[in-house]
């Protein structure tokens, strides 16, 4: 079943593109890795797809339905979208504004309306999975980065949501907390978008590769092993490049 | 060289209009900045209206009670007036004088501006992402207590961020050579 769709979706910002021509589907439970140089693109297309901002030109639908700030004012189809499709933004911070981890964990569960011993149920459940415990009554700007990555991508989950975006996750993690992550992304049940300009991590992160190239465009969409075996596919889409190699004097491609 | 020689008319120009008490010439010098900020701007006169809006409405906001209690109308037109004037000119200067050239005579200015707007900056695009990440993490849209812990949340982390960040930008300066002490 198709949950997203963009059909030529083009985004500007006031002074340049960060979009052109997006044309992409993407199944219940696929797992998509989003790899691209800074500055592709890459978070505006996580943001579309989050509904924060919207396509200047083409569409992008969600289970069939077009997604445009009228739809989003509709209470049923918001409430849906906001608990079905999540993001995890580049920076843990901007996530954080609630008095305690407790709070924090229950605040997009606490608008739903649910009752507040199923939020209490759910909030130590998701506490204990990520090892928030002991933080639940603390500050929770007060964390460390990768503390306060756990607790953004927990108040996600806690919703149970079935797209799960995330940008650049493992920017803040050290590398013992980005195997952990690797490690709980498959556990997951739910469809996930993951952007990242990593390419040793990219095949650990999802089977199939959206890859965004410098022109703004997607210059490639299928398996993840096949694009690595073509180096012209990573030239295309600047992820390589030349330099010397400091022991023999050589000139050598490598990637990012 | 330019861009001292405005700044420096700009200072100048301050006193007379701070100090003008002839509504029809301050009307004159409103609309002869109406117009100059129209033409500075050209096309991008839509985008760019925001600030000059805020500005009218913000002295009307504080001049229209004052004139209501105080039943001094000229007074408060004549004030509304002059801060409009200089908030025109003042946007038309910063819009055509680059501030970094202005202000290379000094030092410590040039250090507070780069500190300045390096801040406004960073912290417009973070307030944009916390303003984001609020809307995506509310099914049914913020709440009034959702406002307000995110109204309080937001303000501690801008200062306690502006506390860090003046701090290593000033390091970062003085790496380069811009020592003040």
């Amino acid at each position: 079943m198709i949950l997203i769709e963009l059909i030529d979706v083009y985004y500007y910002y006031e002074n340049h593109i960060a979009l052109r021509g997006i044309n992409l589907q993407i199944e219940e439970g696929e797992r998509v890795v989003l790899l691209g140089i800074n500055g592709s693109g890459k978070s505006t297309l996580l943001k579309i797809l989050n509904a924060l901002i919207f396509p200047q030109k083409g569409s992008y639908l969600y289970r069939g339905k077009r997604v445009e700030e009228k739809t989003l004012k509709e209470r049923d189809f918001r409430r849906t979208f906001r608990r079905e499709v999540v993001l995890l933004f580049q920076n843990p911070e901007v996530m954080i504004f609630n008095p305690t981890v407790y709070d924090e964990l229950a605040f997009s569960l606490r608008q739903l309306g649910l009752e507040e011993k199923v939020i209490r149920d759910k909030v130590l459940y998701w506490a204990e999975k990520f090892g928030l415990t002991p933080y639940l009554q603390r500050p929770p700007f007060e964390l460390s980065t990768g503390i306060k990555q756990k607790l953004c991508l927990a108040c996600l989950l806690v919703l149970e949501p079935k797209v799960l975006l995330l940008d650049e996750p493992t920017a803040h993690l050290d590398p013992r907390t980005t195997g952990w992550f690797v490690d709980l992304l498959w556990e997951l049940s739910c469809t996930t978008v993951v952007s990242t300009h990593n390419l040793s991590l990219a095949n650990e992160l999802g089977s199939r590769l959206l890859v965004l190239g410098e022109e703004h465009t997607l210059v490639y969409d299928g398996k993840i092993e096949e694009f690595f075996k073509d180096k012209e596919n990573l030239i295309r889409a600047g992820l390589l490049h030349r330099h010397k190699h400091r022991s023999t004097g050589d000139w050598h491609f490598h990637s990012l | 060289m330019k861009d001292r020689f405005l700044l420096l008319l700009y200072m100048l120009a301050l006193l007379p209009l701070s100090s003008l008490s002839s509504i029809k010439y301050l009307l004159l010098v409103f609309s002869l900045l109406l117009l100059a900020n129209a033409i500075s701007l050209g096309s991008s006169l839509g985008r760019a209206i925001r600030p000059h809006v805020f500005a009218f409405f913000t002295a009307l906001f504080i001049s229209t009670p004052y004139a209501l209690w105080t039943g001094h109308y000229s007074y408060a037109f004549l004030l509304t007036l002059r801060v409009l004037n200089l908030t025109l000119l003042t946007l038309l200067v910063l819009r055509n004088t680059n501030l970094y050239l202005a202000l290379g005579f000094s030092k410590t200015l040039s250090q507070l501006l780069v500190l300045t707007s390096s801040h406004i900056l960073l912290y417009r695009r973070v307030f944009s992402e916390f303003k984001d990440s609020l809307r995506s993490r509310s099914p049914e849209g913020p709440q009034r207590r959702d406002m307000i812990n995110f109204s309080g949340s937001i303000g501690l982390y801008f200062f306690d961020r502006a506390l860090r960040d003046s701090e290593e930008v000033a390091k970062a300066m003085k790496s380069r050579g811009f020592d003040i002490d």
